[in-house]
């Protein structure tokens, strides 16, 4: 696991597991930049099902640059980290979320926050359930200087109820007002592949990464969590 | 010259200058009309892209009258500050949006033009885009299907129309419609049939189908002769339509399916795709023009109201017949809301835009909740009333004026201040409607001839209320909006807390609450009356209708199958005072279940229900169990037709996707080896069968071997169903401890009980109601 | 449609599940006896889900306590009640079974589940019967009125 750390001037550093790494990563954060805008959370690894006698303890740094929007593409698995993310983001000021995907389980936030209602308080998120209404979230956001926070922005992109230029189309438009947010602040936006494959979702998919500055690649080390006995 | 004409409207469609309409008149003729007709699209924008819009309308071949102008749209904000006055000191209207008007003057052409404008200039904002023209006839004229109208015509030409009925009303003038009923003479899904059969009025007869030319001579002679204005078939949407026209287009002749042979058959393909995470499934369709062709297995709901129900739908929305018998509520609910827009001259945005407004990680956790989903008290109890509120959320969109665009009120019961918005316009008539049959159907007797009718009207109106809340909410829907939706669901926790807090209040204990009704019991309340008081004082806190559902002698709530201890909310069986019984969640009533078990376990509960009260069911238990026994011998005797034990189960996902096939998928494997097509969403019927692969399909064309039926697996389907409702009679009636699992802290009550009123309870509330939603109440 | 946040159901069992190391590392009667403890919290699922608290596991723990605590009272009352019916059969004296009333005085409850064996046996004279009119119940100082 390669560590890069540098104290000074309070700037944090980033590192990641050596598995989490695939080619698409550009560049780990250069050791000094202010403080602002820059956030970093610990994942802890979850234990593999009942029968593993090593608890593997697996943590990922992940840095937001000020001045860039950071697009994360992984599976839905990740969405808890990203939601400890927004709770820790939330301790320092305001954070604006758009969810995309019906992702923001709120308890999964309070848990990260410890149940303080001060930080769960400076959490706004807003609901997207068509891609017309994730266009009409993000314009309707604000340039301001507080973090914002895109959950899986193309669930709602993946409809085949909406033709596909359109959908370019309008994800294009999304595209220009992330850039626009990024002038004066920092943010994340999270992407996950669509559950049933189609030429458009890739072509989709490529867009957003071809706009992004910087993104990572999460590919799951663990095996997914023991699914849930339903009664 | 002017001539009047009166009769019922039967069908509105575009032909290629304008409309044809067809009546049936008073004289008993069927006719045909032409009227003009514009449908108007319009568009928002920046001034210089409407012009640019403008000069490329003009230039298009369609033609298009052109006009700017300024309407309401009521999710945007004001062109003009609210309270502004207007020169001449009145007050500006609220959210003016200037547009552009297009009105289309051939109708036909509307979906062309609208389509092409898109294209050429996406970035503007559309209303009143993609509404049908019967929709948009309905809401500019005041009529429906099957209104009853008085038209002024010019020769074919009419010139005025006036509605001389309106969708409200309990008893129109019935028009008088000629049914030709079409059915194969057996299931094509199951085996091949061999002639169709015809039948209307007083005439049946069959037409072997192995002889295409007669058939098709016979049956075109029929259309002419009788003329009929419903062609009802059975399978006709995906096979017997399909197949007569196949039978012209081989011999070369044509069947007068359409009345207006001018016209052709609308088909609709099958369709399925995959829409957020769901796959959806519309089969083929086959509509006609002139006359209507429905499908008993392909309409909605017919099961529950008939053809009476999809007139009354139809009547109601404002859709097109044979659409209202296709399509969902939730389309039904849409269209509704389409015609008072237009009616009121309010813009239908074309696109969804509106999203959710920003709220607090708190907020969400507070607001997103569903109803109140209580735990019962699991146990046999004696003597239980179950109270529910009429039409709960319905009920609160209307009286609390919840609707997308207007801002919501206080967090008490107060309702929003303002004109009445889109969603409540369009619900109150129709909730009007419900409650004035409701208490029609109280004073019927109960042999009336009236009531099925009455009875089939209120299943198409129950279901339209029961979606419109959900439509709230739905994220396509033009007048949805999730904020809403929660309003509705934050206004109905209140007031069933609000509800039960009176009953309490009342020294009642609560045996269960479940989003709209509570189950409660007071020693010595076994009557109607005795419960007056009670509703009296939730209506009194809640400013809601609530009424008696009835009064149990005796109701079961069952525990979890998986585990006893833990209560579930919907799973409970009970006998009323007139001996009728409810049954919620148990075998009986699920979809999935053989018939022949479904049937023994109500079987079981009818013979229950015949104690007079739970100190009775000692005597009739043994009755039951001997019942038991007679059909798990004739189940081990394979004496049960095979029809019986057919287990019915939804397909979940495409074949390839099971990674070990469920007992549907093994059951659609055989289906498609033997060449029938089974969607995901579909339902596959099979058999439980001996050895692998443990199930038959039903839908094959080989009947299966009564002999390789798994007896076994039925007996133990059986036994549980059985002890499902027998396990808490047992208790009980060997002298164990009914309503008793838990430590209840004795509560003191200091209030008095009120006076019980002599009345039939359902009448007071029911007209108590109708008092409120009319405004005097 | 729209519902973002998981269920008071669905959230009860990922708060169970959470603790699954903790409860296979305990004997195997101890198990047993904490899911007792879980599925006297699934009585109040819909108060939990209502209160809207920010660490849902608190208001579980709260129900879980309350379900104690009824059964607890439950037991003081059977005790009392043993100790007026069989004053002599009882080996200790008579001191430690006249237990002050907690502001209370018992009403009637027993605490039979319907479907299982009775938990810890039932001998509570019979006749006492669920149905008798509220007239016959002792009036109460209510603790429940908010």
């Amino acid at each position: 696991m390669g560590v890069i750390s540098c104290r000074s001037r309070g700037c944090v550093g980033a590192a990641l597991p050596q598995r989490w790494l695939t080619q698409q990563v550009k560049s780990i954060i250069p050791p000094c930049l202010p403080r602002q805008g820059i956030v970093f959370i610990k994942r802890a690894g979850y234990p593999v099902g009942m029968n593993t006698n090593i608890e593997p303890q697996s943590t990922e740094q992940i840095a937001v640059r000020t001045g860039n929007w950071l697009l994360v593409v992984g599976p839905r698995a990740i969405c808890p980290t990203l939601l400890a993310l927004t709770a820790r983001l939330a301790e320092a000021g305001p954070v604006r979320v758009v969810d995309g995907g019906n992702r923001f389980n709120v308890y999964t936030v309070a848990r990260a926050a410890r149940g303080r209602s001060e930080v769960l308080n400076r959490i706004t998120v807003s609901r997207a359930f068509t891609c017309y209404q994730a266009l009409s979230l993000l314009e309707s956001t604000p340039a301001i200087q507080a973090p914002f926070v895109v959950l899986d922005l193309l669930n709602t992109f993946y409809d085949e109820n909406v033709q596909a230029g359109e959908r370019k189309r309008l994800l294009g438009q999304c595209l220009t007002n992330l850039d626009r947010l990024e002038k004066e602040s920092s943010g994340l936006v999270s992407v996950h592949p669509a559950a049933v494959h189609s030429q458009t979702g890739r072509e989709l998919l490529e867009m957003i990464q071809a706009a992004a500055r910087d993104s990572y690649h999460v590919q799951m080390a663990a095996p997914a969590l023991e699914p849930m006995r339903l009664f | 010259m002017m001539q009047t004409f009166t009769g019922w409207l039967l069908d509105v469609y575009p032909n290629e200058t304008n409309l044809t309409l067809w009546l049936i008149g008073e004289d008993g003729e069927r006719h045909r009309f032409v009227q003009d007709f514009a449908a108007t699209v319009y568009a928002a924008g920046p001034a210089p892209h409407l012009r640019k819009l403008w000069n490329w309308l003009k230039a298009q071949a369609v033609p298009v009258h052109l006009s700017r102008t300024e309407r309401r749209d009521v999710f945007q904000g004001t062109s003009a500050p609210r309270g502004a006055e207007t020169p001449d000191g009145g007050l500006m209207p609220p959210r003016l949006v200037a547009v552009l008007a297009v009105e289309v003057l051939q109708p036909v052409k509307l979906d062309e033009i609208f389509r092409s404008m898109v294209a050429a200039f996406p970035d503007l904002t559309y209303y009143d885009a993609d509404i049908s023209l019967p929709l948009r006839y309905a809401a500019a004229f005041g009529v429906f299907p099957l209104a009853r109208c008085r038209l002024e015509v010019r020769g074919k030409t009419i010139v005025g129309i006036t509605p001389l009925d309106t969708p409200w009303d309990l008893e129109p003038v019935p028009a008088p419609l000629r049914i030709l009923s079409l059915e194969p003479d057996c299931d094509p899904a199951h085996g091949e049939p061999r002639a169709i059969i015809v039948s209307y009025e007083r005439v049946r007869y069959i037409l072997p189908l192995e002889k295409s030319t007669p058939l098709l001579i016979g049956l075109s002679a029929d259309l002419r002769r009788y003329d009929p204005d419903v062609i009802l078939t059975s399978w006709g949407d995906t096979w017997l339509m399909p197949l007569l026209m196949e039978l012209c287009k081989e011999s070369g002749t044509t069947l007068p399916l359409n009345r207006d042979e001018s016209q052709a058959v609308v088909e609709r393909k099958e369709h399925t795709y995959f829409s957020y995470g769901q796959i959806v499934y519309r089969g083929r369709q086959v509509q006609l023009r002139g006359r209507w062709h429905l499908d008993r297995h392909n309409a909605m709901l017919w099961n529950d109201y008939g053809m009476e129900g999809v007139l009354e739908m139809a009547r109601v929305t404002r859709q097109p017949v044979q659409d209202a018998a296709r399509l969902s509520p939730g389309t039904g609910i849409s269209s509704m809301q389409f015609v008072t827009a237009l009616q009121k001259g309010i813009l239908i945005p074309w696109h969804k835009n509106q999203a959710e407004t920003p709220k607090t990680a708190m907020d969400l956790m507070r607001s997103d909740m569903g109803g109140m989903v209580y735990q019962p008290t699991v146990g046999l109890h004696r003597d239980v009333g179950g109270i529910d509120f009429v039409s709960m959320y319905p009920g609160i969109m209307v009286r609390f004026n919840i609707s997308p665009e207007v801002p919501r009120a206080g967090t008490d019961l107060e309702p929003a201040e303002g004109e009445p918005g889109i969603v409540p316009m369009t619900l109150a008539p129709l909730l009007n409607k419900r409650l004035a049959l409701k208490l029609a159907l109280l004073t019927l007797h109960r042999w009336d001839c009236r009531r099925p009718g009455y009875q089939a009207l209120a299943s198409a109106h129950k279901w339209l209320l029961v979606t419109c809340f959900g439509y709230l909410g739905y994220k396509n829907a033009r007048f949805g909006r999730i904020e809403a939706h929660e309003a509705v669901t934050a206004y109905g926790r209140e007031a069933l807390l609000r509800a039960k807090e009176a009953a309490e209040d009342l020294d009642y204990e609560i045996l269960h609450m479940y989003v709209d009704g509570l189950w409660v019991h007071k020693d010595g309340c076994k009557t109607p009356a005795d419960f007056e008081a009670l509703l009296a004082d939730i209506t009194e806190r809640t400013g809601l209708p609530i009424s008696l559902d009835g009064v149990y002698r005796w109701v079961v709530f069952l525990p979890s199958r998986v585990d006893e201890r833990v209560p579930v909310a919907n799973r409970y069986f009970g006998v009323f005072q007139d001996g009728s019984i409810k049954v919620r969640g148990i075998e009986a009533r699920r979809r999935d279940t053989a018939p022949f078990i479904a049937e023994t376990q109500m079987a079981i509960m009818e013979i229950l229900a015949k104690a007079e009260d739970a100190e009775h069911l000692k005597e009739v238990y043994p009755k039951a169990l001997a019942f038991v026994r007679r059909e798990m011998e004739a189940l081990r005797a394979r004496r049960v037709p095979v029809e019986k034990l057919l287990v019915s189960q939804k397909l979940s996902r495409e074949l390839g996707e099971y990674s070990s096939p469920s007992q549907a998928a093994r059951a659609v494997r055989q289906l498609q080896a033997a060449g029938k097509v089974v969607r995901p969403g579909q339902r596959v019927r099979f058999l439980f069968t001996l050895g692998k692969p443990g199930v038959r399909a039903w839908d094959v064309p080989e009947r299966p071997d009564p002999r390789s039926v798994d007896v076994k697996r039925y007996q133990t389907l059986l036994r549980r169903a059985v002890e499902t409702v027998l396990a808490p009679i047992r208790q009980s009636v060997n002298g164990g401890k009914e309503n008793e699992c838990q430590y209840r802290f004795p509560v003191k009550n200091a209030e008095p009980l009120g006076e019980g009123g002599t009345q039939r309870l359902d009448e007071v509330s029911i007209s108590k109601v109708i008092n409120f939603v009319n405004g005097s109440g | 449609m729209g519902r973002t946040l998981p269920s008071a159901t669905v959230v009860f069992m990922q708060e169970e599940a959470a603790f699954a190391r903790f409860r296979r590392a305990l004997r195997r009667a101890d198990q047993l006896a904490l899911d007792d403890l879980f599925v006297s919290a699934r009585q109040h699922l819909a108060a939990a889900q209502y209160a809207s608290h920010a660490l849902p596991f608190e208001v579980f723990l709260l129900s879980m306590l309350l379900e104690e605590h009824k059964e607890v009272m439950k037991l003081r009352e059977r005790v009392e009640a043993l100790s007026t019916t069989h004053p002599t059969g009882i080996p200790w004296g008579d001191e430690v079974l006249t237990l002050p009333p907690p502001g209370r005085t018992p009403g009637r409850c027993s605490g039979t589940f319907p479907f299982g064996d009775d938990v810890g046996g039932d001998d509570v004279p019979s006749g006492d019967d669920t149905a008798k009119s509220a007239s016959t119940r002792p009036r109460l100082v209510d603790t429940q009125k908010t």
